[in-house]
């Protein structure tokens, strides 16, 4: 697997530097251009976000070529293996870019005196740990969905695969959370756990959550999780088997 | 001795257009075996049926008797008619990514197949002429011991010195050990090296014959017979 991502790396590595290096000269204009911190704000989280979603955008484009590149099809390695290997380089990518995010986002509430933030985290650790595990299961989640769709609209010669590819999706995510709603009152498909907010008060601006548990360690959140989970394990599994049997190149 | 590819009643259609009708093919071990056919006959379906890259539609098909898939990938090199690189790579990363992938494939031989080829292992395999392109798709196939090679046409736009060169190296390296099966409609340039041909056309294979029989029997040359079987 790891031989798989240093060549997944290799291909995008010029977007990936790309990515970078456009992603620090925005965030430099936006610190030395401009003065209002509102804007600053809103323009700095505008440039990583169009950063996540082109990093986001990389791994699926990645898998649907290994489908079909002679070169790729013809190694013998198992399936799973390429099927894991984009979701990786995706997460890693992902994550850098979210640690990156976080640091700046650090430095530029401790330079604005910001703190109020910092108590909410320090007050709620577990919210906020689950909080951003619950980020990287719905990357995972809406990778592995994204990519059972490519599969099954590649199996299919016919024109309109790409159609179907996009119906398969809609279908996948719009069914699962709507079994997800009826098993478990569940919130979006993909996402385990945000700030509960029934159990959230507003106190001098503070958001406070003194006597609940978090949202993630509740039974439902917990039974979502696992749903998604098994589903995810199963998709896996479709795609292995149509790689093996439907997918030509 | 038992054979290294063995198709049964091997059908492949897509929709109503059927690519391969009813293919039986047994092809025994130490052999240069010459798929000829026109434009369209099936000989590309046949071989990527072979390497796993298609799945039969009926029939049964295995390669050194495992059936077609993550094992028998391991005991196939083909050379497809696309390349087997990526545009960002030079050749030295191609000749890694065999080497990566390939327990079989062997370095030294890699090396001495590109000298032969005169090919850089610094140029960028995107800036390679077609000629040298397939010279380095054929030194990435040969250079693996393989017990079965696919070549799929392998001199098909080549000029004569460049088609010669490749021919040099086909016999030059492949394992002795092993087959090849050579898909190709330029039969004149290539009949010397074969040992066998079949002939396929619309899909289903009229003659499988060994050369010098094909003399013997009919006192052709695979050419002539290949111009008579194809003729409209």
């Amino acid at each position: 697997m790891m031989k798989l991502l240093k060549y997944d790396f290799r291909r995008n590595g010029t977007k990936i530097i790309g990515i970078a290096v456009v992603l620090i000269l925005a965030q430099l204009s936006i610190m030395l251009l401009m003065n209002d911190i509102t804007l600053i704000t809103v323009f700095s989280m505008l440039a990583y976000m169009i950063a996540g979603v082109i990093l986001f955008i990389t791994p699926i484009r990645t898998y649907s070529y290994n489908l079909k590149a002679y070169h790729r099809k013809l190694l013998p390695v198992h399936p799973l293996k390429s099927i894991i290997s984009p979701i990786a380089m995706g997460c890693i990518c992902l994550l850098i870019l979210g640690l990156i995010m976080l640091i700046h986002g650090y430095v530029y509430l401790t330079v604005y005196d910001n703190t109020r933030i910092f108590h909410i985290i320090k007050m709620y650790p577990m919210d906020t740990i689950m909080s951003l595990l619950s980020a990287c299961w719905m990357t995972i989640n809406m990778l592995i969905t994204i990519f059972l769709a490519i599969t099954i609209a590649t199996s299919i010669r016919s024109k309109g695969s790409f159609w179907i590819g996009i119906v398969v999706f809609f279908i996948i995510v719009n069914g699962l959370t709507w079994v997800d709603n009826l098993l478990f009152g569940g919130g979006d498909w993909g996402g385990f756990l945000i700030f509960s907010n029934e159990s959230n008060s507003s106190v001098d601006g503070i958001v406070t959550n003194l006597n609940s548990l978090p949202t993630s360690l509740t039974g439902g959140k917990i039974g979502s999780f696992i749903f998604e989970l098994v589903c995810s394990v199963a998709f896996l599994y479709i795609m292995v088997k149509l790689i093996d049997r439907k997918v030509e190149a | 001795m038992s054979s290294l590819l063995q198709m049964n009643s091997i059908t492949k259609s897509y929709g109503s257009k059927i690519a391969l009708n009813d293919v039986s093919l047994e092809i025994g071990p130490g052999k240069i075996v010459g798929l000829l056919g026109s434009n369209g006959s099936g000989k590309s379906t046949l071989m990527k049926m072979v390497t796993g890259l298609l799945q039969p539609t009926r029939g049964a098909l295995t390669v050194a008797g495992l059936p077609v898939g993550l094992k028998s990938k391991a005991l196939v090199s083909f050379m497809p008619d696309r390349p087997l690189t990526e545009s960002w790579m030079k050749v030295r990363d191609a000749i890694t990514f065999f080497q990566d992938f390939y327990e079989d494939f062997d370095i030294v031989k890699a090396r001495e197949m590109l000298q032969f080829m005169k090919l850089n292992e610094s140029d960028r395999v995107s800036v390679l002429s077609k000629g040298m392109s397939e010279r380095l798709q054929l030194t990435l196939a040969l250079s693996r011991d393989a017990k079965l090679y696919l070549l799929d046409e392998p001199i098909g736009g080549v000029d004569p010195v460049a088609r010669g060169k490749i021919l040099d190296a086909i016999v030059e390296y492949y394992n002795e050990d092993s087959s090849i099966i050579i898909s190709t409609h330029l039969v004149r340039d290539i009949e010397r090296i074969f040992d066998e041909v079949v002939f396929i056309r619309e899909g289903e294979i009229v003659m499988h014959e060994e050369v010098e029989n094909l003399r013997m029997k009919y006192g052709k040359s695979v050419d002539d017979m290949f111009k008579e079987v194809y003729a409209e």
